[in-house]
């Protein structure tokens, strides 16, 4: 008997008219909302490292001896409301997504974006308080961080917005965006994924609005309590 | 790619980066002269070349680096984590692939402290600030500035800094690897090995930056830390430089142009890895940091190496990529000058800082110390610099006529593995295999398998044994 090669690590084998003939095993099927869920984890793990090193930039710039710290203007305790509303609207979507009630759907949508849009302009509003109270930019120190981390924050926020355009836009056609290069979706809807199939996209709005709600809260305590 | 459009977003936001930097040529005061780290408060005070436009050109181009860097990354490791052909497991994928990944993981989580520390020294810059800038006395004016802390940028820049010198280098190792096995007839030794090594020299290099600034005045114990983390370092390059040898071991070596690129590299690798474990000790640092020693150990090992594994990649895929072969006589022209005259330039750079000789001065007149030679090996390193840039002209002109008069490649020259060259065209076109993929059903490393009819197994050949019917498959060719 001879042996033409060793099969290679991981392979299957089958046996068919008497030769082994190995199967090519531990394909990859191609899904599209797996590869967002991958997208939007990485991103967030990218956005994390930012605020991570904002976060200890404040630790160690606080223990020098020149800090003082920025009273901050009340109007941060609305925005923080609205963020909270919008970060709530979005998960509340995702019910009538999924038993595809369009109308309420897009109600909450609306909601959502529009709570968050009046998030940023409350943070512009929070920032002439500021200024308005004698804190400009170069005030002290923790005024200073005050505008670094608002900054960052809302232009993330903004950001979000575009995600947002595109899934209303989507649920105004009501069809499935096409894959890149004209390759069929290699997916099967299923039969929650709610018209247009938006709940997968909806959910990583939804863990992205958390998400950035989570990090506002950790940069508001961090600058109310010291 | 899973993101076309962001992939495409990504280079033209990095062709944005680019132009912004190179901006700084063209303003008043030029570029800046802040150095490569632009250490605050040097970088951004008035004196320091392009402290005014210039510097604000760059840290904006910085910034916008690091958005499409994020993009490309998330693109890559989506890419390899959903899109892999069928049978392309993770444990077969060519090195090259495994180096990418691990090292678009390294950027993603590296950049945006440098992103960070570039948005601050912006606002000290542009708005007056003071994150990074402590009170300054230029010539008896006080700057506005107060309080600000220079070694906080520092860290954040070293954050990012240490690993990104991975991310450079882990590619190259991936492709150094795969350009080695196939010019070796070999599979390579250690496959796991060598995932195991990469993925470890990732995560280690988010623990070392600190010696970066152990001359900063730092508290020992965490000198001693950072010292510790470091040597660990060596431990995944060790065992990455011995599964090379073993590689080369008893392998049908043909010394191809990207062979002897590749066999510089390890070269250059090692004498520039062991170098770096002098710089990785706070005693031996502290002495030496200053000097002509560190500019040899990052250049060998951070700056020739991953040049020379570019080179090895240019030659291995120009046939792929045009459908000529490389001149093999201009090549090794370019080889040998390059690789001898790069040990020229940095080797002496080793010995003379020992000798003491401090880096980053202009001129020596003033240092009682330096030796009488000094002179005679700057000379040298000097005529060597030169000639090893006269060779690059030879490498230029020898893609320039290759791709027009290259004696034509077959669809696979070097009789390689991977699914690049098993390609239908010999210049793939777009989507580079037509309406069917291939399917994969073995890693890339069966060369010189026993009993084979060709040295060679390409991965999406199936794999084919003969059952004798009495006893079934034959069992101990399994579990490899």
């Amino acid at each position: 008997m001879t042996r033409f090669s060793q099969p290679s690590r991981g392979s299957r084998g089958a046996v068919a008219e008497g030769r082994l003939v190995v199967l090519p095993g531990g394909g990859h099927r191609d899904d599209p909302v797996a590869r967002s869920q991958i997208a939007v984890g990485l991103l967030l793990a990218a956005m994390t490292m930012v605020f991570a090193a904002l976060v200890s930039a404040y630790l160690v710039r606080m223990d020098l001896s020149d800090w003082r710290a920025a009273p901050l203007p009340p109007v941060l305790w609305v925005n923080t409301a609205l963020l909270v509303a919008a970060s709530a609207a979005l998960e509340a979507a995702l019910r009538p997504a999924r038993a595809g009630d369009t109308r309420r759907l897009s109600t909450l949508l609306w909601v959502a974006g529009l709570a968050t849009a009046a998030f940023i302009v409350g943070q512009l509003a929070a920032w002439f308080q500021m200024r308005a109270m004698g804190y400009g930019v170069a005030a002290t120190p923790g005024a200073s961080f005050f505008y670094l981390l608002t900054l960052v924050h809302g232009v993330h926020v903004l950001g979000g917005l575009v995600p947002w355009v595109r899934l209303l836009a989507r649920l105004r056609s009501g069809r499935e965006p096409e894959e890149p290069g004209g390759r069929a979706r290699a997916r099967d809807r299923n039969g929650d994924d709610g018209p247009a199939g938006v709940v997968p996209a909806l959910r990583l709005c939804a863990v992205y609005w958390h998400f950035l709600l989570g990090v506002w809260i950790v940069l508001y305590l961090l600058m109310l309590l010291t | 790619m899973a993101y076309p459009t962001l992939n495409m977003l990504s280079y033209w936001t990095y062709l944005l980066s680019v132009i912004l930097l190179l901006a700084g040529y063209f303003v008043p005061g030029g570029p800046s002269g802040g150095s490569w780290v632009l250490y605050p408060p040097q970088s951004i005070t008035a004196g320091t070349p392009g402290s005014g436009l210039g510097i604000t050109l760059l840290l904006a181009s910085i910034a916008v680096f690091v958005v499409s860097a994020t993009m490309g990354g998330l693109n890559y490791i989506t890419t390899v984590l959903q899109m892999r052909t069928r049978g392309m497991t993770l444990m077969r994928m060519p090195l090259t692939v495994w180096g990418v990944f691990i090292s678009a993981v390294v950027a993603l989580l590296s950049f945006p402290p440098l992103f960070v520390a570039g948005v601050m020294l912006l606002f000290d810059h542009l708005l007056g600030t003071s994150f990074f800038i402590p009170t300054v006395n230029v010539l008896g004016t006080v700057l506005p500035h107060e309080g600000g802390s220079p070694l906080l940028f520092q860290h954040l820049f070293w954050f990012f800094g240490h690993p990104e010198v991975y991310v450079v280098i882990l590619p190259a190792m991936g492709i150094i690897s795969d350009v080695m096995a196939t010019h070796a007839r070999k599979p390579i030794f250690g496959y796991k090995a060598m995932i195991v090594s990469m993925a470890a020299i990732g995560v280690i290099s988010f623990t070392v930056w600190a010696h970066h600034m152990f001359a900063s005045g730092m508290n020992p114990f965490f000198g001693y830390i950072f010292a510790a983390t470091t040597l660990v370092v060596a431990i995944p390059s060790a065992m990455k430089t011995y599964n090379w040898l073993l590689t080369l071991w008893k392998g049908s070596i043909r010394f191809t142009t990207p062979m002897l690129f590749t066999i510089g590299f390890v070269s250059t690798f090692v004498i520039g890895g062991l170098t770096g474990l002098f710089l990785g000790n706070v005693a031996v640092d502290l002495p030496l940091h200053d000097t002509y020693f560190v500019v040899g150990h990052f250049h060998l090992v951070m700056g020739v190496s991953a040049i020379l594994a570019m080179f090895a990649g240019i030659y291995h895929w120009f046939p792929k990529v045009t459908g000529r072969m490389m001149n093999e006589t201009l090549g090794k022209i370019h080889f040998f000058v390059t690789f001898l005259g790069a040990y020229l330039v940095f080797f002496p750079m080793l010995l003379m800082g020992f000798q003491g000789i401090p880096r980053r001065y202009f001129s020596f007149d003033l240092v009682a110390f330096a030796p009488s030679g000094l002179d005679a090996v700057n000379a040298m390193v000097t005529v060597a610099a030169l000639a090893v840039g006269a060779a690059q002209l030879v490498f230029v002109a020898n893609i320039v006529w290759s791709a027009v008069r290259g004696r034509e490649a077959d669809a696979n020259p070097w009789q390689a593995n991977t699914l690049e060259w098993q390609t239908p065209q010999i210049r793939p076109g777009h989507g580079n295999w037509g309406p069917k993929l291939p399917e994969v059903y073995r890693w890339p490393y069966d060369y010189s398998v026993p009993g084979a009819a060709r040295d060679f197994i390409p991965q999406n050949e199936p794999e084919v044994a003969v059952v004798s019917p009495a006893t079934g498959p034959e069992p101990e060719g399994a579990g490899r």
